[in-house]
């Protein structure tokens, strides 16, 4: 089928009939361009409008596709069936060769984009060293920004508005006389608006995604406090972290270290009261545990504890001779609180082979001050096997003993927390230090020495690994956005505006330069991408409650982008061929 | 006078699938005062010659001469804006503009005081024969005789001595299509201009001083 006979005899049947293009266009409900197109040989007709065409034009279905008029009153079948066979071709390849076009722009498309995200995520990635000076710790560095204060950010993009509105103003006001921008909005204003809630949505999108990753960071912040490592000394196999044998210089070790925080100490001792009988134990019959903390005891609550008047847990950080008993030795023996008590002190330690029997020594004769009673057997959760005490005394008290009678002091049981949970291997060396490593589970030879450092680490950093992980991710991903959002400008400027490619055609007609007609319509454009933007700012304030300062960062970053697309869009708008805008479709 | 001349002018150009030879050594040249006709087939390369002439496009070789001067040498917008305007078929006038504020436009353009500019507009619109009813109106209010008038006033107001018309009267009836030839007619013999018009109209055809014919790229001078 020949494009251009069919569109002559076309124009000959419309003429013959005195209608103009612009009355056939409006029988069919078409534009009068596309009309014109038929004639000239440029277009073909739908299908589906044959038929109509063929009506306005008074002639048959099949004159119309055979491009002639037919003496003939009837057509043999098999001509008729090769004429709608062609038509049918000619519409497919029509179609066949606007999908390939399609699809070779969509490829384009793609490369340019992953061009473009290279791009992006070259500088991202450069800007994003240069901001973390942490070198790439776990946790980013918090520090205070301009656009976080949002009087300050909004004060900056008023004085820009009113900057770029006095420069377009400036070199509009002698060469726009078209009507005024807002009037030009108004006659658009679908179009206004659908740029507006673009727009907005963007805005929205974008600041949801960032306060994701804002959710993240600060999670990832909050997480020594959310999960904090706490740690304790064991043997060599783990399977002892009670009465085991802890020197006192890994005890001061951890006394010092920064990263050691409410470290709990224990020390275990055997008493009797007033004397002890050396060939009778059974006057050798009271637990004393020497604690630093209450909290060492383990269970024992300050509030349970009856307290003599102006006494406090806090009687066992120091040394003085002060304990705590149990309720039933308290009543059993008839004491009253403020009672001074004798307690003959042993010690124990570790002799024999392998140095695994315990045995007992005279340590010292003290005389404690009962400062509170309280049921230590029944609050006291009994951990390890190992018998409640009857008496709580300080620590640094039998410490103080063992200084005195200069025998070596050992702890028997340590359990901190970290405090810094970011410096993991800072404090792990710091450990190594004291002598402490790790735990060798399958060891054959179980000791009773204290040496081996236990922590609790593993749900924090699977936690932190994953937090950390999700805002990489997220912040990789964000050069795409970017590139996405100027994908969007250029597109939805791109076909919003295409219905005004004439009037660009026209104003470059007329002898408006290019440079002239692009800020023309960029101009518009402008006001309502930022009305945009400052709405979808203030949407995404209400929706995430955020304060303006990251909200108004988001938009103008968004604003940005769009506003890099609508100009490429315009540009390539205007490059259209001004006759082939005015004269064709 | 000679205003414009075209000097073994070739312009292509590529369709999505084809390389297209659309003006072919195309020589000739217009006077002042004096009304041309260019008629042809559909696809002959009229359309494409007059955007030569209004300098839309650069011609790949030869040369156009504005009042001697070539056109590779001129700022082409200027030349639009000062010497040569366009009408068109569909007559493409602004629509949140009135009559008089379309007639405006190019003076505007040209950074002529709006007083000045509505003053020869309202001249210019009652030389096209308009009156003052038709001033206020707005494109959708107006027939389309009235609209091709109004645009044939634009180009005038532009104070250049070319006038280029594509298919003028393609979209009016006939009585409309006489006043309009009628009207580029005295524009040519009486105001001096040059008339160039694409053309089917055997009308427009008969009354032009002269007469070329565009068959595949090639201008041959027919009267």
């Amino acid at each position: 089928m020949d494009n251009v006979k069919f569109g002559k005899f076309v124009r000959a049947c419309r003429q013959e009939r005195h209608m103009t293009q612009k009355q056939l266009a409006e029988h069919l409900h078409v534009s009068d361009k596309a009309v014109s197109k038929w004639e000239n040989g440029i277009g073909f007709p739908d299908i589906k409008l044959l038929e109509p065409l063929a009506r306005c034009l008074g002639v048959g279905l099949l004159e119309l596709m055979q491009s002639e008029r037919t003496r003939e009153e009837q057509i043999r079948t098999i001509q008729a069936e090769q004429v709608v066979s062609d038509t049918i071709s000619q519409s497919e390849k029509l179609e066949a060769q606007r999908i390939t076009m399609g699809k070779i722009r969509l490829l384009l498309t793609v490369s340019a984009l992953g061009i473009l995200y290279l791009i992006f995520a070259g500088l991202s990635s450069l800007l994003r060293a240069g901001a973390d000076g942490d070198g790439g710790s776990l946790i980013p560095s918090q520090t205070g920004t301009w656009y976080e204060n949002p009087i300050v950010f909004y004060i900056w993009v008023g004085i820009f508005i009113t900057g770029c509105t006095t420069v377009a103003f400036l070199i509009l006001r002698r060469t726009q006389q078209l009507p005024p921008v807002g009037v030009r909005i108004g006659r658009h204003r679908v179009m206004g608006l659908l740029t507006i809630l673009m727009d907005i949505l963007v805005v929205v999108l974008l600041h949801t995604y960032m306060a994701n990753i804002a959710n993240n960071t600060g999670q990832l912040c909050a997480l020594p406090d959310a999960i904090p490592i706490t740690a304790y000394l064991s043997n060599n196999t783990g399977s002892m972290r009670a009465q085991i044998d802890i020197p006192e210089d890994v005890v001061q070790g951890l006394e010092d270290c920064a990263y050691v925080k409410d470290l709990d100490l224990t020390v275990r001792l055997k008493a009797g009261i007033n004397r002890v009988d050396p060939d009778n134990w059974n006057t050798l019959n009271l637990f004393l545990c020497g604690v630093n903390r209450i909290e060492a005891a383990g269970g024992i609550e300050e509030a349970s504890i009856v307290w003599n008047t102006g006494k406090d847990a806090s009687l066992f950080a120091g040394t003085e001779h002060l304990c705590i008993v149990s309720r039933q030795l308290f009543e059993k023996n008839g004491w009253k609180l403020g009672e001074k008590i004798r307690l003959c002190q042993y010690y124990y330690y570790r002799g024999g082979r392998q140095n695994k029997e315990l045995f007992m020594d005279p340590l010292e004769d003290v005389t404690y001050e009962i400062a509170g009673y309280a049921d230590i057997a029944a609050d006291m959760k009994e951990k390890n096997g190992l018998t409640p005490p009857d008496i709580l005394v300080p620590f640094g008290a039998v410490r103080a003993s063992h200084h005195r009678r200069s025998i070596r002091f050992v702890a028997h049981s340590a359990a901190f927390t970290v405090s810094d949970s970011l410096h993991l291997n800072d404090f792990k060396q710091e450990m190594r230090q004291l002598g402490l490593h790790s735990l060798t589970p399958l060891s054959t030879n179980v000791s009773c020495d204290g040496d081996v450092l236990n922590v609790n680490d593993s749900v924090f950093i699977s936690t932190a690994t994953r937090l950390r992980q999700l805002i990489d991710t997220a912040w990789a991903f964000y050069p795409v956005l970017l590139v996405l959002i100027v994908c969007a400008g250029y597109l939805v400027t791109l076909l919003l505006l295409q219905s005004r490619r004439q009037e660009m055609a026209l104003l470059r007609s007329l002898g408006l330069g290019r440079g002239k007609c692009f800020f023309l319509f960029f101009w518009e454009q402008f006001l309502l991408i930022v009305c945009g933007v400052l709405a979808g700012s203030l949407i995404a304030v209400l929706l995430h409650g955020n304060y303006g300062g990251s909200s108004a960062l988001t938009g103008c970053v968004v604003g940005i982008c769009y506003i890099i697309g609508n100009g490429l869009a315009l540009f390539r708008l205007l490059r259209v061929s001004v006759m082939e805008a005015l004269t064709r479709e | 006078m000679e205003i414009l001349r075209a000097e073994k002018v070739s312009y292509s150009y590529r369709t999505k699938y084809q390389k297209v030879d659309a003006v072919r050594e195309v020589s000739c040249a217009f006077e002042t005062g004096t009304m041309y006709a260019i008629v042809g087939k559909s696809g002959s390369g009229k359309t494409t010659l007059l955007s030569l002439f209004a300098g839309l496009d650069v011609p790949d070789t030869g040369n156009i001469y504005v009042q001697g001067q070539s056109m590779r040498e001129l700022d082409r917008d200027a030349y639009r804006l000062r010497q040569a305007s366009v009408v068109y078929q569909s007559f493409h006038l602004f629509p949140l503009l009135n009559a008089l504020e379309n007639v405006m436009l190019p003076m505007e353009f040209q950074w002529i005081p709006k007083k000045e500019a509505r003053k020869r507009a309202r001249a210019i619109l009652q030389r096209v024969g308009l009156t003052e009813r038709i001033y206020r109106q707005f494109p959708n209010m107006m027939s389309g005789g009235e609209q091709q008038r109004v645009a044939i006033a634009r180009a005038v107001a532009a104070g250049g001595e070319i006038i280029l018309a594509d298919e003028p009267t393609g979209n009016l009836d006939s009585e409309n299509e006489e006043k309009i030839v009628l009207l580029l007619q005295s524009l040519a013999r009486q105001d001096g201009y040059t008339v160039i018009v694409i053309t089917h109209n055997p009308r427009v055809e008969e009354a032009a001083d002269h007469v070329f014919r565009m068959k595949d790229g090639t201008l041959t001078y027919v009267r």
